[in-house]
């Protein structure tokens, strides 16, 4: 059997079907060609990375929109990046001494949230870090097609993953703001992916920006877990109405 | 032959995620903003060139889908536009090198939107693939400084092949 090129990306990328991932598998078993495409294929995509990450992460000058918004920009900057999943290539788990550590980050991240309100909170649940409060109540609720520029969640894109969660990423516009990425699981959301972000600019004539840039980590991790589409609005309010389970 | 198209499509990426950086910058009124261009706005900008993208490379490998019409918005909300097109530049730079040389050299069959049929080498269509992102990237570059961004980014291939030296 041949499988053509847009099948092989599709494979190396994790965004076939079962029955063709199957097909593609029995294949390479005896085909080291269809097996060297798809190696050759998952190199160019971590050679592409290498390219689109420092380019995410160039800040932007501070007097460049100056003039069109009467304000400094607000920007977000790499690092402090907090992946919790496991990347779903890998056949490990995490040990739940990892979910703690991992939480007690997300806990600095998070913590002037948690300060402001008794009722915010982090659990962990079969070695995964689980939010509620605001940011659970913003992610089930709020769209991004309506959402006020004054909300304390800042709801960005939302996508199913390759496991059939839905996922969104956000930014939480506190004084240290955090951006992340989470997914549904069961009646809750699965933190994947936090990383700290410059706040937006205050004062007057404070705006809200198109799109908060994410910070390249959580870009990677949404790139890393997306399957097909981002969500357009009219998508977005039908999860939304199946309460974020899969269709 | 091969090497200048992978150059050029991470030209292309490059170039996109330095333009979707300083558009998801700007406040959401002037990112929607008719400031009287083809497209009238950076949005509509930027989602026509991930239409027509989209359009190519369904002619060249037979897979993806795309609305019709030219203007059809892909995205309403920025960041998932952006989303979409970090996957379409990798769509397109793993295409790219997928192809040998005789490949690109090759005559390719396909139909425009009203159905009618035309011949091309494959790489007469990928110049014009990158040619069309880098003219509509004019357009979107000079909107920012009628919105009055000062001295956007450049977003030429010069810079990214200094910054690679």
């Amino acid at each position: 059997m041949t499988f053509s090129d847009e099948t092989v990306m599709a494979y190396a990328d994790g965004e076939l079907d079962a029955a063709t991932r199957a097909a593609v598998e029995l294949a390479m078993a005896s085909d080291p060609d269809l097996a060297q495409r798809i190696a050759r294929h998952r190199g160019l995509r971590q050679q592409l990375r290498r390219e689109f990450d420092p380019v995410l992460a160039e800040p932007l000058p501070d007097r460049l929109l100056a003039a069109a918004t009467g304000n400094a920009l607000a920007q977000a900057h790499s690092g402090n990046v907090v992946t919790l999943q496991r990347r779903p290539m890998r056949q490990w788990t995490w040990p739940q001494w990892g979910a703690i550590a991992a939480s007690l980050v997300v806990g600095l991240l998070l913590a002037p949230l948690l300060r402001r309100a008794p009722t915010e909170g982090l659990g962990i649940r079969d070695g995964k870090v689980l939010v509620s409060g605001t940011l659970a109540h913003a992610l089930t609720e709020q769209l991004a097609s309506t959402q006020t520029a004054d909300a304390p969640v800042r709801v960005g894109v939302s996508f199913q993953s390759r496991n059939g969660d839905y996922c969104r990423t956000f930014t939480l516009h506190e004084q240290n703001a955090v951006a992340g990425v989470a997914c549904r699981d069961r009646d809750s959301w699965r933190i994947e992916a936090l990383a700290a972000a410059h706040p937006a600019a205050s004062g007057p004539g404070v705006y809200q920006p198109a799109a908060s840039p994410l910070p390249p980590g959580i870009e990677q991790s949404v790139s890393e877990l997306i399957v097909g589409e981002p969500l357009d609005a009219k998508a977005e309010a039908a999860a939304r109405a199946r309460g974020w389970r899969g269709p | 032959m091969k090497a200048h198209f992978v150059m050029m499509a991470k030209y292309n990426a490059w170039a996109n995620a330095r333009l979707f950086r300083m558009a998801g910058a700007l406040p959401d009124n002037l990112y929607r903003k008719n400031v009287g261009v083809y497209f009238k706005s950076l949005h509509g900008t930027l989602n026509h060139l991930l239409l027509t993208d989209r359009i190519w490379m369904h002619r060249l490998t037979g897979e993806g889908d795309h609305p019709e019409k030219l203007d059809a918005v892909l995205f309403e909300e920025l960041a998932s536009l952006h989303t979409a097109r970090l996957k379409e530049d990798e769509r397109i730079a793993a295409f790219v090198q997928s192809l040998t040389e005789p490949q690109l050299e090759e005559t390719w069959n396909y139909r425009t939107q009203n159905g009618t049929p035309h011949q091309q080498r494959r790489r007469d269509i990928l110049s014009h693939l990158f040619n069309h992102e880098t003219h509509h990237r004019g357009q979107a570059h000079a909107i920012l400084t009628i919105l009055g961004v000062a001295e956007p980014q450049s977003l030429d291939l010069l810079i990214m092949q200094r910054e690679q030296l």
